[in-house]
């Protein structure tokens, strides 16, 4: 089924855990330190790795913020002994996918990494580039050549969605279903006066637009 | 930044978590009960649905089993006051992506959000192509060369049957089954290829669709 890395210093928890998820047909390979863990993670090879908090030498989420640095895209999983719910929110924005706290049923855990594993493999990077201008998805802010720029919320949306869908032509009822409110009365035209204002704040003058018209069909970013 | 739908009865709690999503810049909206909740997933583009386990008309549950089997794109967040394990393990089973425990903290919440929609991909169907034709499945337009026409539902549906199996031939009986079940009938699919043929030919595709009195019909 899936491989697992299994990131637990805890010998006791991380025979059990292995010895259900084995039963459930998947792959499991295991590491009991931090820094050994950090290495197969970057491997990038595992569907999922479950990653306790509490690690020698390199903590769980330094791992987890490591690992997504350099463009891990595996479902994380954190285990953890502290209940305090900061420590469930800074794992979940160090770019882990779910957490549990411990101790947990065993139950729960195969539940939560059946639910992980239908997530899809893709991972939508924080930071998304086109030529000169990065945008930052958390926090929401765009950049051009380092500048920061005021973009209203429609603009922002539609900036995003873009790029974040690159290479792929969108049609303006396409925009308007997917970045504008469902019971907003606006019309096409809302598109295209947004994707002109969007234009005039990102793009270079003399060069050709980051965001491509095709005539007749919809507007992309390459 | 995300369409989200909210469907919960309860609306200090939908006005609660709308207002922590659209400080997040997500466009927030909200469905009372369930059948409603319902109809406007069918009718909108989500990119997320927050979906509480208890409500009129429709239960959370029940959405959720029929979106994964109609949307499986879409992710959906159970809220519930069901703190059981079992009622867990009967939320993930029907295809949750998460679950949430009332009550809600919101610190966790929004985490748990971002998280979700890191891994939202609008995944597009592919077009299916025959010769110089290309039926955009998603949009239902169908394209020749720098002409194109966009169909509507059964007419896309119909289309979208013909071209998956190009030269096979579709009974009347196989093709009413298909597009309308039960309810359908041989005047109705009369219809549907009448105005089909009639998209069809402002791209000059007049004689794409063969039909044999025997056989039933095929592309040619």
């Amino acid at each position: 089924m899936a491989k697992i890395l299994l990131i637990e210093d805890d010998t006791t928890l991380s025979a059990m855990i292995a010895d259900v998820l084995r039963h459930d047909g998947h792959d499991i390979d295991g590491a009991s330190d931090g820094g050994l863990g950090l290495e197969k993670v970057v491997s990038g090879q595992y569907d999922l790795v479950i990653l306790d908090w509490h690690l020698p030498s390199m903590s769980g989420i330094d791992i987890c913020h490591e690992a997504r640095r350099q463009g891990v895209a595996s479902r994380i999983l954190m285990l953890t002994s502290a209940s305090g719910l900061s420590d469930s929110e800074s794992g979940l924005d160090a770019g882990a996918d779910d957490y549990l706290t411990k101790p947990f049923a065993m139950l729960e855990l195969v539940a939560r990494i059946k639910a992980l594993l239908r997530r899809p493999q893709e991972l939508i990077p924080n930071e998304l580039h086109c030529a000169d201008v990065v945008l930052f998805v958390q926090p929401a802010e765009v950049f051009k050549g380092g500048v920061k720029l005021d973009l209203r919320p429609a603009e922002y949306s539609l900036l995003e969605f873009l790029l974040r869908h690159r290479g792929t032509v969108f049609s303006s009822e396409d925009l308007l279903d997917r970045v504008w409110h469902s019971d907003a009365e606006v019309g096409y035209d809302a598109v295209s006066t947004c994707v002109k204002r969007l234009r005039a704040k990102i793009d270079t003058d003399g060069n050709t637009s980051i965001i491509k018209t095709i005539h007749s069909v919809g507007y992309l970013i390459e | 930044m995300a369409k989200i739908l909210i469907i919960e009865d309860d609306e200090f709690m939908a006005d609660m978590l709308g207002d922590c999503l659209s400080s997040m810049h997500h466009i927030v909206e909200k469905a009372r009960d369930g059948a409603l909740g319902l109809e406007r997933l069918r009718c909108f583009n989500y990119e997320l649905v927050v979906l509480d386990w208890q409500l009129p008309h429709l239960s959370g549950i029940e959405i959720c089993k029929r979106l994964k089997v109609e949307l499986p794109h879409i992710p959906v967040m159970m809220l519930t006051s069901m703190d059981r394990l079992q009622d867990k393990e009967t939320g993930f089973d029907a295809g949750a992506d998460d679950y949430v425990a009332k009550p809600i903290n919101i610190k966790d919440f929004s985490a748990r959000v971002r998280a979700l929609l890191r891994r939202s991909i609008i995944t597009r169907e592919p077009e299916l192509r025959l010769r110089d034709l290309r039926l955009d499945i998603q949009s239902a337009q169908l394209a020749k060369g720098e002409k194109s026409v966009n169909l509507p539902p059964k007419e896309a549906e119909l289309l979208q049957l013909l071209m998956k199996q190009p030269g096979e031939y579709f009974t009347t009986e196989a093709l009413i089954e298909n597009l309308w079940g039960a309810d359908g009938t041989r005047a109705s699919l009369a219809n549907c290829l009448k105005r089909l043929r009639g998209k069809l030919s402002q791209l000059g595709e007049s004689e794409l669709i063969e039909t044999s009195p025997r056989l039933g019909y095929r592309l040619r």
